[in-house]
């Protein structure tokens, strides 16, 4: 640099007009947004009418109208009880159910990324999964007389206390101190949950207790439609507000603190709306990996790391993939259905590795 | 001369039984920069988190405008006084103009976004501290110096009265280190001007280890020693041989620059014989510590 310029001589500098537009940029998300809007709709009206039983889009959309009281705009379409029941009772469940996951879990992961500025960061990450795991084989195991879900939200939310407690106890409660203690948590639920396979799983039940593991969305209904989508509108839906505050931790909590934000407050607060929000997902869907660690990576890679924008449209993309997924896990092997946190994975893992080498491309 | 907006009251803050700040008051001088000076662990940067409002004192009283910080909304808080601490790197790709424009964030309500006002801000200091050549670029490919100065650009778009920067001139080459100090000094004497709200001038509050660097560009120094104000006033009041030589155990002459005639010290380790005639003085106060509390507070002027 040549000189240090008189800051008063540029208190009245009017910048150039090309840095209040600033172009390229703007351009770019707007058209990134649109496009992830449009992705939005088209997965859900595509998603819907692919599956194992042969459907027509026809037969599809009427027996959905009818349901909505649009019937009128089926065009007269007749459509069978077994068949219409294929659709409302299953298929458009486990759509919306798929989708309210995957949102929620993107955005937990955007959420935990950057309270924790630990890129590697998941939803997961309190023992949450293994947690409500534990919950959930012990009631598919034991036939305790439990509903899954409650147990594994019950699972989800002791893990959490579990991994608060212990953070408490090792003096002062600080996110790294959180982060461990949650891993240990997780490591005491993992073996708590081997151990009961091994002891008493046999043949089908550990079929379904894999499939649980994996992550599978294939119990979804309308009960799981209601709690994952209830969590999302009531839990989700006011933590995509918190931009301007993720936003303000990029450096940290003291200059977070220096930027006019209750660092504790709004710390423990996301925090807990997040584990509770996560719990909800995991009770209906067990744990399906990936979507929280890359979702949020590939959106930032397309919209940069301003939080107001990378919220909304990392769920919106948690949704899609998910649901396209959960698509591939119904139909690939058919007539046979695979977890779909196996297709998560395999998807997953390439992206996450092709993420990986952009960014880097970008920081270089 | 005009006190500032800020002041410290008999702070005092510890952890444990340790204190890491003993019962400081100072009232911080407005349109001057302040040097904060001691050396490592002699508690520079908690004071200036107690300042911030970061951390509590155990007792006494940090006021901003009259008021406890304590008891300033958050926002409020951050719309008067901006912190560049000592520590901040991010996990995030960040550009700069983003790292920048962050500092706007006291200024919007929880929902609100970028207005154009905002970006005129942060483009007209981008532009002071000749960064706009930088903006989009990657905070992570930029020389230290240059990230010391976007730091600084995000602490003065949140238009702040009150400055207060934590050693920002630890790994810098010597141009950078002067550059980044000059840059403190316009801040401090710019009274009224557009990037500052209120006419009042701003204080600037800087902890630095570099005693010809706090010479040539502070007003007013504090010298602290374990947590306490060993000397407080002017420059050449402060640096004098004898509080060099107690506090940071060196022996040191003061002089002026043979070119620019500005005052300036010179040091050097303590001489053989300047160690047989008189015992290392800061080990003798930390016996005179142990021995009584009493003692060794008696023989620090009070300021
Ligand atoms: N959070 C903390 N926990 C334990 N000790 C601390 C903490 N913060 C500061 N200290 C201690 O307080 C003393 C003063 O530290 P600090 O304010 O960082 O000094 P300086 O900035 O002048 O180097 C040091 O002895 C340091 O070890
Ligand atoms: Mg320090």
């Amino acid at each position: 640099m040549t000189a240090v310029k008189q800051v008063d001589s540029s208190a009245h500098y009017v910048p150039p007009v090309d840095h209040l537009v600033r172009g390229g940029f703007a351009w770019r998300r707007v058209l990134v947004t649109s496009g992830v809007l449009c992705a939005l709709v088209v997965t859900v009206v595509f998603t819907v009418m692919i599956g194992p039983a042969q459907l027509s889009a026809g037969e599809v959309w009427a027996s959905i109208l009818h349901h909505l009281g649009l019937g009128g705009f089926a065009g007269g379409v007749e459509i069978s009880a077994l068949r219409d029941a294929m659709v409302w009772e299953l298929r458009l469940p486990r759509v919306l159910t798929a989708g309210a996951v995957g949102a929620g879990l993107a955005l937990c992961g955007v959420i935990m990324q950057s309270l924790t500025r630990n890129p590697l960061a998941d939803p997961y990450l309190l023992g949450l999964s293994s947690g409500a795991s534990l919950g959930a084989v012990i009631v598919l195991l034991f036939a305790v007389g439990v509903a899954l879900p409650i147990a594994a939200f019950s699972g989800a939310l002791l893990a959490l206390v579990g991994s608060l407690t212990l953070a408490r106890s090792m003096g002062a409660v600080t996110p790294v101190r959180t982060i461990l203690a949650g891993l240990a948590i997780s490591q005491v639920c993992s073996a708590g949950v081997s151990f009961i396979i091994f002891w008493s799983a046999s043949g089908d039940s550990y079929r379904q207790v894999l499939a649980w593991l994996m992550g599978s969305l294939g119990g979804a209904s309308w009960s799981t439609v209601a709690i994952a989508g209830g969590a999302l509108v009531v839990i989700g839906v006011p933590l995509m507000v918190s931009g301007n505050i993720l936003d303000a931790f990029t450096f940290g909590e003291a200059s977070a603190h220096s930027l006019g934000i209750r660092v504790e407050a709004w710390r423990w607060g996301l925090l807990i709306a997040v584990a509770v929000l996560t719990g909800s997902l995991v009770s209906v869907s067990g744990a399906i990996g990936f979507v929280g660690i890359i979702i949020p990576h590939a959106v930032r890679l397309l919209v940069g790391t301003g939080h107001r924008l990378l919220l909304p449209l990392s769920a919106a993309c948690g949704a899609v993939f998910l649901m396209w997924c959960d698509t591939l896990a119904r139909t690939i092997f058919d007539p046979r259905e695979i977890p779909v946190g196996v297709i998560t994975a395999a998807v997953g893992a390439p992206l996450f590795a092709f993420v990986l080498y952009r960014t880097k491309a970008g920081e270089a | 001369m005009t006190f500032s907006q800020l002041s410290a009251k008999k702070v005092s803050w510890s952890i444990g039984d340790t204190r890491i700040v003993d019962n400081i008051s100072h009232a911080f001088r407005a349109g001057a920069v302040t040097g904060l000076l001691g050396p490592n662990g002699s508690g520079k940067s908690s004071l200036v988190r107690l300042l911030s409002g970061l951390n509590s004192p155990a007792s006494g009283l940090v006021e901003l405008d009259g008021r406890s910080i304590g008891s300033l909304g958050s926002r409020q808080r951050a719309r008067t006084m901006a912190v560049m601490d000592q520590h901040h790197g991010t996990s995030q790709p960040t550009s700069v103009r983003q790292a920048v424009a962050l500092g706007r964030i006291p200024h919007r309500s929880l929902l609100g976004g970028e207005h154009v006002v905002d970006r005129q801000i942060v483009g007209s200091v981008l532009s002071a501290l000749d960064l706009t050549d930088f903006a989009d670029r990657d905070l992570d490919t930029l020389s230290g110096g240059e990230r010391q100065r976007v730091h600084i650009a995000r602490a003065l778009v949140q238009q702040p009265r009150v400055l207060l920067v934590d050693e920002p001139t630890n790994h810098l080459d010597i141009k950078a280190q002067f550059d980044i100090l000059a840059i403190l000094r316009q801040v401090a004497t710019q009274a009224g001007s557009d990037n500052f709200s209120g006419t009042e001038a701003p204080t600037v509050v800087v902890a630095l280890h570099d005693l010809n660097l706090a010479a040539r560009y502070c007003d007013q120094l504090i010298l602290l020693c374990e947590g306490r104000v060993v000397a407080a006033g002017k420059v050449q009041e402060v640096l004098t041989p004898a509080n060099i030589r107690k506090v940071y155990g060196v022996d040191a002459a003061v002089m002026s620059h043979p070119v620019t005639g500005e005052f300036m010290v010179a040091l050097a380790p303590l001489t053989h014989s300047a160690q047989t005639d008189q015992a290392h003085p800061v080990s003798q106060q930390r016996a005179a510590t142990r021995g009584s509390e009493a003692a060794h507070s008696a023989s620090v002027p009070a300021r």
